[in-house]
């Protein structure tokens, strides 16, 4: 259990972003939220969740499949698949990370969906619980823990649900 | 006024003048009303709301309503008398088979705008001189009651309810709306900051044809946008030029009946400023064409529908505006 | 905005069947010449030009449009050019409303007999939209020939 300052999470956003890709979620305007490249003085949104979810980044609404080119009657079929960059999701709800297990069930099974496997490789979640969930809210209803969803990898689970908690209890005290 | 309008739909539906009602009824959420339709006076009892959030316009749903057999009654706010009038024009409802009672406009509430402040865990609001106490469950919040007011009801154009068969409450009169501002401040950039503007809105549209589908100047049977044939048929848009091309022709299709009852911004999940597109037609109408307000009476032709030997070239768009 | 020499921009050019179209032949036989940048396509009347056609065009690769048609009183239809013109007019304020480039679009009313106004036409709006540039606000990446 790693515990980190809130006044700190710049600096740990500029650590992982010189290391990959790193997407927050960050205000747009007032209470609406999205997932954008981190960039120096992006801040996190407080916002519940954001407006268009995580999946975007591992099953895009659209996306290019595949090129070709038509001589005649000749088609020239261009594979234009390529090695996705390692990148890092900070900020994810439970509710979308629960999410990525189902969808791998569907796109990880035989046959895989290369495109889908691809950017599922090089991504790490790290989730962030929720300390104010809406009325809205299911992840009740369908057991989802807001603090358990994180994807585990070596280095870089950080549960910073925990620590965001104690952070903040120290900060009101 | 909501025990006013149960008791009147009550005792219409008594005596048989109507044999349905559509109004709006409590969703899973004190915020969350939607349009619904009302057969038995215990249904009314029951769900039927009416309240600073049932901001709908309910004129689409008599599309189809008007259809069936009976007479339904309907509760219209100004905003969507002008809708139901335009209605009537364009042959899409039967007049003959609703009830209409006109009720008071006044600003309704969005409530995107109080969880855009941070409230969440909404369960109930209080007005108390325009502050708005509100119960959620982390305790009472207050916000200014001005600061939640529906995008819509902020450039209200009218009290006035242009057709009903009675009123509950006064009506009121046509007002002088600041609606036109946005456009203007729009139309006095330069063109390059009008496309930054409009590729940072419309690059969010996800194409849930919300706006298309609650629009009530939008009755097409067969929509140009499910036809696959046209090309535009829906799809989430793979590029810029899909998302222009949806707004644009959907905006160029309304254009001279749009009665601006602003429900097509109210509903986008993306909060884009559908009603710019809008009222950029309006506005040019008004000022090309002469002052025009769909909706508003039976037998006005319709700007697009209709010409003038004298009207002006295209070429006046290289007079007006900003370049 | 940098405007490349070798930039020759594709017009597409709506004529209606009964004045501008003849005009276009008139020009023809009387050996005027006009740009190959403009491709002609014939309407039974300018006021059949849908706005969706005018984005198709845009969408498959042209630089500029042109909307060519009957004056205003002598359509073969009698009123055609009439609905034309207040439609015409809110289309392109509505693209100049979203960034279009005012110059990109156009209408002109040409007879059958006046083919020298039709070149000369022509010949100033390939050079207006040759200025511009190429069509990159209003194109579909995936028409962009490459």
């Amino acid at each position: 259990m790693l515990k980190i300052s809130v006044n700190k999470l710049d600096e740990l956003f500029a650590l992982i972003s010189s290391k990959q890709t790193l997407y927050i979620p960050t205000d747009r305007e007032a209470g609406i939220a999205e997932y954008k490249k981190w960039e120096q003085g992006m801040k996190l949104s407080n916002a519940l969740n954001t407006v268009r979810s995580a999946k975007d980044f591992f099953f895009p609404q659209t996306e290019n499949l595949v090129d070709f080119k038509m001589d005649g009657k000749n088609i020239e079929i261009i594979d234009i698949r390529e090695e996705s960059e390692d990148f890092v999701i900070f900020g994810v709800r439970a509710c979308d990370a629960r999410s990525f297990t189902i969808l791998d069930k569907v796109f990880l099974v035989e046959p895989v969906d290369s495109y889908y496997k691809n950017r599922r490789d090089h991504g790490t979640v790290v989730t962030m619980a929720c300390t104010r969930p809406a009325e809205t809210c299911f992840c009740g209803v369908f057991g989802i823990d807001a603090t358990e969803q994180a994807m585990l990898s070596a280095t870089m689970t950080v549960k910073t649900s925990f620590s965001r908690l104690t952070t903040k209890r120290v900060r009101s005290l | 006024m909501q025990e006013t309008m149960i008791k009147r739909a009550k005792e219409l539906l008594a005596d048989g003048t109507v044999s349905r009602v559509i109004g709006w009824k409590k969703g899973e959420f004190g915020y969350d009303s939607t349009p619904a339709v009302f057969e038995t006076a215990e249904e009314l009892d029951r769900d039927f709301v009416f309240d600073d959030f049932t901001a709908s316009n309910v004129s689409k749903y008599l599309v189809k309503e008007s259809r069936k057999d009976g007479k339904i009654l309907a509760f219209l706010k100004p905003c969507d008398t002008y809708s139901f009038n335009q209605l009537i024009k364009e042959h899409r409802v039967i007049r003959e088979n609703v009830y209409i009672i006109g009720i008071p406009g006044g600003p309704k509430l969005d409530v995107e705008k109080i969880k855009a402040k941070g409230i969440t865990g909404i369960l109930n609001k209080k007005n108390e001189n325009y502050t708005l106490k509100i119960e959620t469950l982390y305790g009472t919040e207050t916000m200014m009651f001005y600061e939640a007011i529906c995008g819509k009801c902020q450039d209200c154009k009218s009290k006035k309810h242009v057709i009903y068969d009675e009123l509950i409450g006064e009506d009121g009169d046509v007002l002088d709306s600041s609606r036109f501002d946005m456009v203007e401040k729009l139309e006095n950039m330069t063109a390059q900051e009008r496309f930054d503007f409009w590729r940072e809105q419309l690059s969010k549209c996800i194409r849930c044809n919300a706006c298309r589908n609650v629009c009530p100047a939008c009755t097409c049977e067969k929509c140009v946008f499910d036809n696959p044939k046209s090309g535009i048929e829906n799809k989430a848009p793979s590029d810029s030029f899909e998302e222009n091309m949806f707004h644009i022709i959907r905006a160029f299709h309304v254009a001279g009946r749009c009665t601006d009852c602003g429900e097509c911004s109210r509903v986008c999940p993306q909060n884009i400023p559908l009603h710019l597109l809008n009222r950029k037609f309006i506005k040019d109408i008004n000022e090309l064409y002469g002052e025009y307000q769909a909706g508003a009476d039976l037998t006005s032709k319709s700007p697009l529908t209709d010409y003038d030997t004298n009207d002006c070239e295209p070429s006046i768009v290289h007079e007006r505006g900003v370049e | 905005m940098q405007v490349n020499n070798n930039f020759e921009p594709v017009i597409v050019a709506f004529c209606c069947n009964w004045c501008s179209y003849a005009g276009a032949d008139l020009s023809g036989t009387n050996r005027l010449n006009y740009p190959t940048n403009v491709k002609i396509i014939r309407v039974p009347c300018s006021c059949r030009v849908n706005p969706m056609f005018i984005l198709r065009a845009f969408q498959k690769g042209a630089d500029g449009v042109i909307i060519c048609g009957c004056h205003p009183g002598d359509c073969h239809y009698t009123s055609g050019n009439y609905f034309t013109r207040r439609r015409i007019t809110l289309l392109y304020s509505m693209l100049d409303f979203l960034g279009i480039e005012r110059n990109r679009t156009r209408l002109e009313w040409v007879s059958a007999a006046e083919g020298a106004k039709f070149a000369a036409t022509m010949q100033q709006f390939t050079e207006d939209v040759k200025k511009l540039g190429p069509n990159r606000r209003l194109e579909d990446l995936r028409c962009r020939k490459q």
